[in-house]
């Protein structure tokens, strides 16, 4: 797809990104990725000129780990959604995905073996209804009482961070608004006695002085 | 559009199709960059490299370069799938003009890569194809979208010159300025 057609397609729809919906283009742009392996990175020192030769079972076991993360990652979403944790949501996926991770590298046997049967299911179409509604289970089993409480607890934090933002975000206009009015106040007084001095009409401080000190001498002898 | 990190809820941006490893056409999402993928990025890019043993310029860049992000200047998205970190892209909208007609500016892929698991080299067939041609293709939507028309700009990795040629990026030759990597720029959508 040249330029022109690619502008033609922003002004009408405002979005390129939905000329991959058509499937001649995708396998265009999948064709241009598979001449160069893949390697698209640009911006920074390149990655591994000499890559390390890769042992296939070692690839194996690594792909079944990512594969497996996806599928704890989609089921921990899905739970966290029905939790409503609205702008916690973010930071409670954050923090129980961190802790998931961690417990995929202590697995008992058990749960080894269950989640290899998981993943081998994933390619099958359709996965294996009593694996399936196990995961939930599997999921939240996986990590202690203490793991979800301060799962919980970063999304508390998240909801409090974004209310004292809303609030900070709310009360700043009016904190400068105050204090504009404030400065101009005092400006209008500054350009009133200036005004003042500049007509003749002002007074110098020592005869501001001795008219205190009349005011509190006549003061004194009254009482 | 929100710009900076981690600034907006509501992130996914829009639906991508790509083709996964069984040459099927699977729908991923590009998001504004949230904490979950950052996370992905220190740990999952980054265990997979290590149980492979590979070295991975990419990871030690960004982790450098991650704080500098707090600048609003600075974009940064994410490709998702199955609620993994596919790719990422970080742009910079402000400071950067095109090579071509200097008083233009433009926007400047500051670094965009693959996960090691989508990049040929490692894993073969890549687990998805497409991530790094739909990542390009959204900094050209944001270069529209900026009033830019269309201009993107980056320096590629010498393995990578052949993707941007064949993109039909203006090559402009190696940069002293910048490791000696070639500068590819996109011109003008007209």
């Amino acid at each position: 797809m040249d330029n022109r057609q690619l502008r033609e397609h922003y002004e009408k729809t405002g979005n390129i990104m939905d000329i991959f919906n058509d499937p001649d283009v995708l396998r265009e742009m999948v064709r241009a990725e598979d001449e160069c392996m893949g390697m698209i990175g640009a911006g920074f020192p390149a990655y591994s000129i000499n890559p390390h030769p890769i042992d296939p079972e070692k690839l194996r076991l690594v792909m079944q780990k990512v594969r497996l993360q996806s599928i704890l990652f989609t089921e921990l979403e899905d739970m966290m959604n029905s939790a409503n944790l609205g702008a916690g949501k973010e930071a409670g996926i954050t923090e129980a995905r961190r802790r998931i991770r961690q417990q995929l590298n202590q697995l008992t046997a058990e749960q080894q073996l269950f989640f290899d049967a998981l993943v081998a299911e994933e390619s099958l179409q359709p996965v294996d209804q009593l694996l399936q509604s196990q995961l939930k289970a599997r999921l939240l089993s996986l990590l202690s009482m203490a793991d979800w409480d301060a799962v919980g607890a970063a999304a508390i934090d998240a909801v409090q961070k974004h209310w004292m933002d809303s609030i900070e975000s709310v009360g700043s206009p009016e904190q400068k608004k105050s204090g504009d009015d404030w400065k101009m106040a005092i400006g209008e007084k500054i350009d009133v006695a200036v005004a003042q001095i500049d007509r003749g009409q002002g007074r110098d401080g020592q005869e501001v002085i001795a008219n205190l000190r009349d005011k509190l001498q006549k003061a004194k002898e009254s009482h | 559009m929100t710009s900076g990190l981690f600034q907006d809820f509501d992130i996914m941006l829009t639906a991508i199709n790509l083709t996964a490893d069984s040459g099927k056409i699977i729908q991923a999402q590009l998001n504004q960059m949230q904490p979950r993928h950052l996370e992905d990025f220190e740990t999952a890019w980054q265990e997979v490299l290590q149980d492979l043993n590979q070295d991975d310029a990419f990871w030690n860049w960004a982790m450098k370069k991650r704080l500098s992000l707090v600048d609003n200047r600075f974009e940064a998205y994410a490709i998702e799938y199955k609620k993994l970190t596919q790719g990422l892209l970080w742009l910079e909208t402000r400071w950067h003009c095109s090579w071509a007609n200097p008083d233009q500016r433009l926007v400047y892929v500051e670094a965009i890569a693959a996960a090691p698991w989508n990049r040929g080299l490692i894993q073969s067939p890549p687990y998805l194809k497409g991530v790094g041609a739909a990542l390009l293709f959204f900094a050209r939507q944001r270069s529209l979208a900026l009033g830019y028309n269309g201009r993107v700009g980056l320096h590629a990795l010498p393995a990578s010159e052949g993707f941007y040629h064949h993109e039909q990026m203006l090559d402009y030759g190696e940069d002293p300025d910048k490791d000696n990597l070639r500068y590819f720029e996109f011109g003008i959508m007209e």
